[in-house]
């Protein structure tokens, strides 16, 4: 299994249909992990970054802030393991999608989404006052980050991802996501930042 | 450590080998690389091939986790010898105890020398204390410093609450320090999140009965632990030949883990401990100057011990991360000729950052103290019945990208112990991954072994031979200490290859040649005559160890994983060894090349595991197992088979028969073939129940 599980199978996008059907069918062959099919088994990073997509997707900005392409922006390293790079060769609601990798505070100025890596959780309330006021979704992966006043966390709940939205922060952003994430969200009310 | 040691040494930066966010000085790499090594460059691209910007939120939001992702994909790409042994391979094994769960590992040779021992060594050199090989468990090592090698009876723990068996094949000093010559073994534990809950567990059959509870719940400070108690017996084998090999065994150990703070957040601290016993009877020769010259006594043997580990991890802006480990850990053992206790205090810290996207640097420092303390009897004394040592040790690996697919990591230990001194073992590596179905890997890599006391400070009567031809008075063969014996060396060379043939077929292959030099001789020293009165007369023949002997192992593993359909596994591994070894004459040393003859030349291991349903496991394990002419042990085929029936959520029976091919054979033996039995054919039921 172990073995199994490791197989890096192949790249081309072609096999990607024949690759979900498998990673089904290997998650069915664990004993104890649920009934077959039930759900994918994916790389953490790879449900994120598809989660990050998701929330590019299912989330309304403000016009103002409408520009050609849509800015997402990682905060620190990128922990992302070349998972979010192919997402730059997509569109969303018909926009081209840049990817940045930003360090320093005030270059995430032009970010639709930031996604804040955890170990620079330190740095949150620095990015948080320099973001207040702004349309910019935040994500993170640290605990506590929507206690924080960041805007969607992503923590982990048994074997899966579980995500945790802030709508008061979105409100004080302008920021208004849809229902159908909502639904699959746990919805809190942690207040702005 | 959590970090880069449990992770056969190198741990890859998230951002190496990720295209863009790389400087100048990359670039001048790549070309350098693509000059000398012809790595080209090929697009990254992650592990599995779903591509989740085409996934529904729904299916993304159920999606599971692979919790072994981590583990595997470092698996795939670290440029050594590696083999993971799940928790799953463990259960479907059917073994109890860790040893035998080791049996199904390419390159690594167990054989069971009686009912409590084991005899566990990576390619070759095995012995009943193997003393090329590391094993540590949860980060705390468990080598022996009286003689160098690991007493398996003590070493055990509730298998449902192992994560991994990690065994790297191929020297790790240059990370783990001296003794990991030819393998490291890791053991990891799942964190104490992942065993909340009640588990019971009772085994029964013809050989053995295990015992077993576990009970997880939350900590203060919201952490998590977890308590554990075990209880093993084992019948008598069968001696030589037939009859009672009187072998019988019994275990006991208890423990506990506790973790706080999780994967993704800035600290995490770990403690656990343990407290064990393992009690069997022996048979002991004791050497007699006057007729029959010989007498062999039965008495009990009992070892006892126990250890408390603490792990702190902080995650660092940037990337960086820091550990540091501590523990104690006592061991006492009585061998009947001599009893032997120690204590040994441990601290570790680690730290690793990435220098750049395609440089990251780990550095890591140790100390320990080793309090070792031996009672004699009237056939063992030493130069120092208590000695204290200080081993002090640094070391540096750093892993740079030359190109987005090619890897060169750089790295040495540098040790000072008070045996040898300052010991240096540095290490290569170099990977390439031309496309994600590859990976090739190479490395040369100095290891060494260090003596312990049973080399510089034990004198032992190791036997006597009766007068013979015109020699008229008995010879007392003794071992006598020498402080002259210095560090086995080894050099090692290492090519590997893996494929991913298709999404359901990989393949893992491995080749070594192993240069050694200063290898362990038990050299005879001048006899002298005894004839002060009190005893017969008789002569006495020192042995002492020395470093005359020098040779060269090489050999190939092979590994071969297909899964034709989602409910069977077939996995497969296959090893090679020859040794070559060239050693002073019999006239000056006693039997320098028997390692040769130690370990098997072909070792072959076919499994299959079925799922006909998903509440079912049917699964078959066939094994080949060279002989070994250094012991009269003939190669042998051993058959086990396993059935499981998960009746309900938590409730499961098993049952697994093992040795299934004959009525009992011989796999290893030791000094005085005293206690060396044969491994009988075993049934055995368990029932194990979670709440």
């Amino acid at each position: 299994m172990a073995l199994l599980s490791g197989l890096g199978p192949p790249r081309r996008k072609a096999r990607g249909v024949l690759a979900v059907a498998l990673a089904s069918l290997l998650h069915a062959g664990s004993p104890g992990s649920g009934r077959a099919g039930e759900s994918l088994q994916m790389m953490e990073q790879k449900i994120k970054a598809g989660l990050l997509y998701n929330f590019l997707k299912y989330t309304e900005w403000p016009r103002a802030t409408a520009a050609s392409a849509v800015a997402v922006c990682v905060f620190g390293d990128d922990p992302f393991r070349g998972s979010l790079e192919p997402m730059a060769e997509r569109t969303v609601n018909r926009r081209p999608i840049t990817l940045r990798h930003v360090r320093e505070v005030p270059r995430t100025e032009g970010c639709h989404l930031v996604f804040v890596n955890a170990a620079e959780r330190d740095r949150w309330p620095e990015l948080a006052a320099f973001l207040a006021g702004k349309s910019v979704l935040t994500v993170s992966d640290f605990p506590e980050f929507v206690s924080a006043g960041g805007m969607i966390e992503l923590g982990q709940k048994g074997d899966r991802i579980d995500v945790k939205v802030n709508m008061a922060a979105l409100a004080s952003a302008g920021l208004q996501v849809q229902e159908r994430l909502l639904r699959l969200a746990h919805v809190v009310d942690a207040g702005g930042p | 450590m959590d970090g880069p040691r449990h992770r056969a040494g190198v741990r890859r930066t998230p951002a190496a080998g990720v295209p863009g966010a790389h400087g100048r000085s990359r670039s001048v790499l790549t070309r350098i690389a693509a000059v000398l090594l012809t790595c080209a460059p090929s697009g990254a691209d992650a592990a599995d091939p779903v591509d989740p910007f085409a996934l529904d939120p729904e299916l993304l939001f159920a999606a599971t986790v692979i919790s072994a992702t981590k583990t595997d994909e470092t698996w795939w790409d670290t440029p050594a010898a590696v083999y993971i042994v799940s928790n799953e391979d463990i259960a479907r094994s059917g073994a109890t105890s860790i040893p035998e769960a080791l049996r199904l590992v390419p390159g690594v040779n167990v054989a069971r020398v009686n009912a409590s021992g084991w005899a566990v060594s990576v390619r070759g050199f095995n012995g009943n204390l193997a003393n090329k090989l590391l094993v540590l468990i949860d980060g705390r090592t468990v080598y022996n410093s009286l003689f160098s090698g690991v007493y398996w009876d003590v070493q055990d723990t509730l298998f449902e609450d192992v994560e991994r068996i990690e065994v790297i094949r191929g020297p790790g000093a240059t990370l783990w320090g001296s003794n990991a010559v030819n393998g490291v073994i890791n053991v990891i534990t799942k964190t104490a999140s992942a065993t909340q809950g009640g588990l019971v567990s009772g085994l029964a059959g013809n050989e053995e009965g295990i015992g077993a509870v576990r009970y997880g719940g939350a900590a203060p400070g919201g952490g998590h632990y977890r308590v554990f108690a075990k209880y093993v017996k084992r019948d008598d084998q069968r001696a030589i030949g037939g009859g009672n090999g009187e072998d019988a065994w019994s275990a006991g150990r208890g423990g506990f883990r506790a973790d706080w703070g999780q994967e993704g957040g800035r600290d995490r601290l770990m403690l656990q401990g343990d407290g064990y016993y393992s009690d069997h009877d022996a048979f002991r020769p004791i050497p007699l100057l006057a007729p029959p010259f010989a007498r062999v006594d039965r008495e009990g043997r009992t070892a006892a011990g126990g250890d408390l580990l603490g792990r702190w991890t902080r995650d660092l802006a940037g990337g960086a991360r820091a550990s540091v480990q501590g523990y104690v850990d006592y061991t006492f053992r009585d061998l009947g000729i001599l009893e032997n206790e120690h204590l040994a205090f441990d601290l570790d810290a680690q730290y690793q950052r990435a220098l750049a996207s395609w440089n990251e640097l780990v550095v890591g420092a140790r100390f320990r103290y080793d309090l070792d303390d031996l009672t004699g009897s009237p056939q063992a004394t030493f130069r120092d019945a208590e000695r204290g040592d200080v081993l002090v040790s640094g070391f540096f690996q750093d892993r740079i990208a030359l190109a987005e697919t090619c890897f060169l990591t750089l790295g040495s230990k540098l040790e000072h112990n008070d045996y040898t001194g300052v010991e240096v073992q540095p290490g290569v590596r170099i990977q390439w991954q031309p496309g994600r179905r590859h990976v090739l890997w190479g490395s040369v890599a100095r290891a060494v072994r260090t003596p312990s006391r049973i080399e510089h400070d034990v004198d032992l009567d190791l036997a006597t031979i009766p007068p013979f031809e015109d020699i008229m008075v008995p010879i007392s063969v003794v071992l006598r200490n020498n402080r002259d014996f210095d560090s086995e060396e080894l050099i090692a060379y290492e090519l590997g290859y893996r494929l991913q043939w298709s999404p359901t077929l990989l393949f893992d292959l491995a080749a070594f040649y192993n240069d050694y030099d200063d290898l362990k001789t038990n050299t005879l020293r001048a006899p002298a005559l005894v004839d002060a009165g009190v005893d017969p007369a008789h002569l006495v023949l020192p042995v002492v160890a020395t470093n005359d002997t020098e040779g060269e192992a090489y050999g190939v593993e092979l590994v071969a994983n297909w899964r034709p359909f989602a409910a069977l596994t077939l996995s497969s591994a296959y090893s090679f060894l020859d040794i070559e070894l060239r050693g002073p004459p019999s006239d000056v040393a006693i039997e320098a090349e028997t390692a040769e003859g130690e370990s098997p030349h072909h070792q072959l291991n076919l499994r299959s595991l079925w799922n006909p349903t998903e509440a079912v496991d049917l699964d078959a394990s066939l094994s080949y197992v060279d002989a070994l002419p250094a012991f009269d042990v003939h190669g042998y085929w051993r058959l086990d088979l396993r059935a499981a029936w998960r009746v309900r959520a938590g409730l499961e029976f098993s049952v697994v028969g093992q040795n299934l091919l004959d009525g009992g054979h011989r796999e290893f033996s030791e000094p005085t073939e005293l206690n060396t039995t044969e491994v009988q054919r075993s049934v055995y039921g368990k029932v194990t129940w979670r709440y």
